[in-house]
């Protein structure tokens, strides 16, 4: 099967164009510094022709570096990025045939909707009638057609986005880069965004490099992603593989709610850890030192359970209750219990005996 | 909360009766002897300057000085400006503290100044006869005014292209090369468009001062470089014929009035665009 070309949607017309291929991106040990401070280390990563990639980190972990060094906004420090296997180190931006979309949306806003689709397909020396046509149907793929003569100060912050999307894609780019495009919206129409950005992509099958601070975003969107700290990829995997076997705290803590519990020791089958007391293990070896990481909806209400500890709160969350508490050592646990049915609510100040499964915790290093 | 009308009317009450006095007034009253000579009303100063070929060539030669003073700032003003825009803040500070450097000594001085650099015995040409070379003749003539103006103007061209340059996003030219712009492309389609109205300003500010400018062609120019300032000041001081100074200034006025209106009709789009830019 092939994938079909956006402008296949406009007129059915299945040679207007060839179907866009994703390019493969490869990052050989790259390296950027600013003066004393390191912005990228030892960054290597491979990404598939096709496939949606997310570097997921706090500001100043060097995932907008990456992109930049991608796109060809600053110089690539040490080491090498291939596209399809060539270097583009000494590509000049404008020939990478890159498409970018930016959190500020960056529309030109001396030009008409139609004016900003047009741009690359102008820069390209098209004929007049065809970047019309193109462009005409990049905007109806983000359904903003009947938009073409507005100025950019005259759309929402959502049109924008999706300006800025279709401008970006109309010239059939193979690798597009997209740095906080929903970073500037509201939580609604982030998640609508969301949602198109990942049907547009499979539609024009490009590979993409997506950069993020927002965790949910990332695990939504994402065929992998790779967690970045420091200027270093902490680690790298699929959404799944990320949120269930976090590598390191500092993936347990950034990727969904976790609780992070230190291990004190372990005799034989039973380990004192941090919050929960001495647990007997059965299900599997107890570990002998580092942390646990121990995710909100493993830990669940039971009175017969391990571990118990003081109720300081429990909230309200719609759909679930979050219960907070306090253990003996003064370590804070928190866990959440969906609300099928009635539930006892205790009161806070009660003591809570709770369990979990021995296999839901993961093993992190110190 | 907005104020009640009478305090707003009685905190402007200082400024417009000073402007009131001091310029509405004194404007009325010169405008009024282009019609009336202070017994009746006379048409005489309208006449005087329809038949006068001195009074036009005049103001065509006002006209035409302000128009290549104006272009020779814009075409320095412009690339010094956006130069400047690339530049790290702090260096930029300092560039423009130089630039306004000049603002701190007197026109009448650095105009005088020019007759030491440009004179018989001046700089240039003592300098030019020690190489052997013959004397040149600048000073008292048109190229000494346009250098004595674009001197004093300058300044104010590239202050005003850069305010309007700083306003642009600089992620506008990243995105223009992304999408397939050289970097040729990427300010002639972008930069360039978004600049064009910020240098239009500063050109009308410069072209509108260059119209009135009275110390540097009576200083630095020649008899053929006497401009409409020049003139009225004869018509008061020498020849004393008050009525054809007033209809020379009405006339002057109008002009500059007439310019602000054109370029206002040309700029009504782009500063609708440019100002949406700002509240990004």
């Amino acid at each position: 099967m092939t994938i079909p070309s956006l402008f296949e949607l406009r007129d059915g017309e299945t040679d207007l164009t060839m179907a866009t291929k994703g390019s493969s991106i490869e990052f050989r040990s790259v390296r950027k510094t600013y003066g004393s401070f390191v912005a990228l280390e030892d960054f290597s990563m491979t990404v598939a022709p096709g496939e949606f990639m997310t570097l997921l980190g706090p500001s100043g972990s060097g995932k907008t570096t990456a992109l930049n060094c991608l796109a060809g906004f600053i110089d690539i420090g040490d080491g090498d990025i291939l596209i399809d296997g060539v270097s583009i180190a000494r590509v000049p931006t404008e020939k990478r045939g890159i498409g970018m979309v930016f959190q500020n949306y960056s529309l030109f806003p001396h030009r008409s909707v139609m004016g900003n689709v047009a741009f690359p397909l102008e820069m390209r020396g098209m004929a007049r009638d065809e970047v019309r046509r193109r462009s005409l149907a990049a905007l109806e793929m983000v359904r903003l057609d009947g938009l073409a003569d507005r100025m950019p100060h005259e759309l929402s912050g959502g049109q924008k986005q999706r300006v800025a999307f279709a401008r970006a894609v109309v010239f059939e780019p193979s690798v597009l880069l997209m740095d906080e495009p929903l970073g500037a919206l509201d939580l609604k129409l982030r998640e609508t965004l969301q949602l198109e950005i990942k049907q547009y992509q499979r539609q024009i099958g490009c590979t993409v490099i997506y950069v993020t601070h927002d965790q949910g975003e990332a695990l939504t969107l994402s065929d992998r992603l790779a967690v970045m700290d420091k200027g270093v990829i902490q680690q790298l995997g699929t959404p799944q593989e990320l949120y269930d076997q976090p590598a390191s705290r500092f993936v347990a803590s950034f990727i969904g709610s976790n609780n992070i519990l230190k291990v004190f020791r372990s005799e034989g089958s039973t380990v004192s850890i941090e919050g929960l007391g001495a647990i007997e293990m059965t299900g599997r070896e107890p570990p002998s030192r580092g942390y646990v990481a121990l995710r909100p909806e493993h830990i669940r209400r039971t009175p017969k359970g391990r571990a118990s500890a003081t109720l300081e709160q429990a909230v309200f969350f719609g759909n679930a209750i979050r219960y907070v508490l306090r253990g003996t050592d003064e370590k804070e646990v928190s866990f959440t219990e969906p609300r099928s049915g009635a539930v006892d609510v205790p009161a806070p100040g009660t003591e809570v005996r709770f369990d979990f499964d021995d296999s839901s915790l993961t093993y992190l290093p110190a | 909360m907005t104020m009640r009308r009478p305090i707003i009317l009685l905190l402007l009450a200082p400024a417009m009766l000073l402007v009131g006095l001091l310029f509405v007034a004194p404007l009325v009253g010169v405008m009024s002897l282009t019609v009336h000579d202070g017994t009746s009303f006379t048409a005489e100063p309208i006449r005087e300057l329809l038949g006068s070929r001195v009074a036009l060539v005049v103001l065509e030669r006002t006209f035409m000085l302000a128009a290549s003073v104006t272009a020779i700032c814009l075409l320095l003003g412009y690339p010094a400006a956006y130069f400047m825009s690339t530049l790290r803040p702090r260096v930029r500070a300092y560039l423009t503290y130089l630039i306004l450097l000049p603002f701190w000594v007197s026109i009448l001085i650095r105009t005088y100044t020019w007759i030491v650099i440009l004179g018989r015995e001046g700089i240039v040409n003592t300098g030019l006869g020690a190489l052997g070379l013959a004397p040149v003749k600048i000073l008292y003539t048109n190229v000494a005014v346009h250098i004595g103006m674009v001197q004093i103007l300058l300044p104010i061209v590239i202050i005003t292209c850069l305010a309007s340059m700083l306003d642009i996003d600089k992620d506008l030219m990243k995105a223009a090369r992304s999408l397939g712009a050289s970097p040729a492309q990427s300010f002639w389609k972008v930069f360039f468009p978004l600049s064009v109205s910020g240098a239009a300003t500063g050109g009308l500010i410069c072209f509108i001062l260059s119209l009135g400018f009275f110390v540097t062609p009576a200083l630095l120019g020649g008899r053929r470089s006497i401009i409409i300032a020049n003139l009225i000041d004869l018509q008061v001081h020498q020849t004393l014929n008050w009525g054809f100074a007033a209809v020379l200034a009405t006339a002057l006025l109008a002009i500059t009035l007439a310019c602000l209106g054109v370029f206002w009709l040309l700029m009504r789009r782009r500063v609708e665009f440019s100002g949406a830019g700002l509240g990004r």
